[in-house]
């Protein structure tokens, strides 16, 4: 959780929702990987799917 | 150093078939000896070797003295006009075991260090070849021990990779993939 940890940093007050395309480009990953991962992290909780498709909430 | 008449190098060649009797010469030799030749009196020519019966690591680092000590040891056993045997040779320093080989009539001895001929290395390639794998395994220092070590380790597992069955090469490919996996999700 390092990405979310640092954009959490730069916005302390507000949530980090990013969309997958966003970060698959931010990490130089495939989007399927990043979905992959991303429900990795939400079977562990440490991530929410956002009201709008493609979006998530990274809970830093 | 007593200087007499000599015949030259040609005895180098000719050691089995010398019938007339020389004048030599007699010196100390400055490096370690693995031969030597005496003339006796024109009536009783005679030549006598001993063998040097085991080689320095010094020595057989250069080829040159390497090859002339297999090729002593192949004369000792063609030629065995006076027969030492290693005990004796033991006893006895090589030139006294050609003074005493030839009695009191010996009048001087030459010490030469003797190069390749290559007719009298077909005695001895098998010794060789041993004397020179335990050198070379002797030398090696521990650094290129511990290269041979890892070398021999990425070559084991080269091989395991590439003779690994079907079954287990799926798998392989699977942890790999969530190795990754994992590996992202802490990118995020």
């Amino acid at each position: 959780m390092i990405y979310a940890r640092d954009v959490h940093q730069r916005f302390p007050t507000g949530d980090v929702v990013v969309s997958e395309r966003d970060l698959a480009e931010q990490l130089r990953k495939r989007p399927e990987a990043i979905v992959t991962a991303l429900n990795l992290l939400l079977n562990e909780q440490k991530v929410q799917r956002a009201p709008l498709s493609g979006y998530w909430k990274l809970n830093s | 150093m007593i200087d007499s008449a000599t015949r030259g190098s040609r005895w180098l060649f000719l050691a089995f078939s010398e019938v007339s009797p020389v004048h030599v010469r007699s010196r100390s030799p400055s490096s370690p000896t693995q031969t030597g030749t005496l003339w006796g009196e024109p009536s009783g020519i005679s030549v006598a070797r001993c063998a040097k019966l085991g080689a320095s690591i010094k020595d057989l680092m250069s080829s040159e003295s390497g090859l002339g000590i297999l090729i002593l040891r192949s004369n000792f056993t063609a030629q065995r006009e006076t027969p030492i045997s290693p005990s004796e040779y033991k006893k006895n320093p090589p030139f006294e075991c050609v003074r005493r080989s030839l009695g009191l009539h010996a009048t001087s001895v030459i010490f030469a260090r003797r190069k390749s001929t290559g007719i009298l290395l077909s005695f001895g390639w098998p010794i060789l070849i041993m004397n020179l794998l335990s050198d070379v395994l002797s030398l090696l220092t521990p650094r290129w021990w511990i290269l041979l070590i890892a070398t021999t380790g990425g070559i084991t597992a080269t091989c395991m990779r590439v003779f690994e069955t079907e079954k287990s090469r799926p798998k392989r490919a699977e942890r790999k993939k969530e190795t990754e996996l994992r590996a992202l999700t802490e990118r995020i």
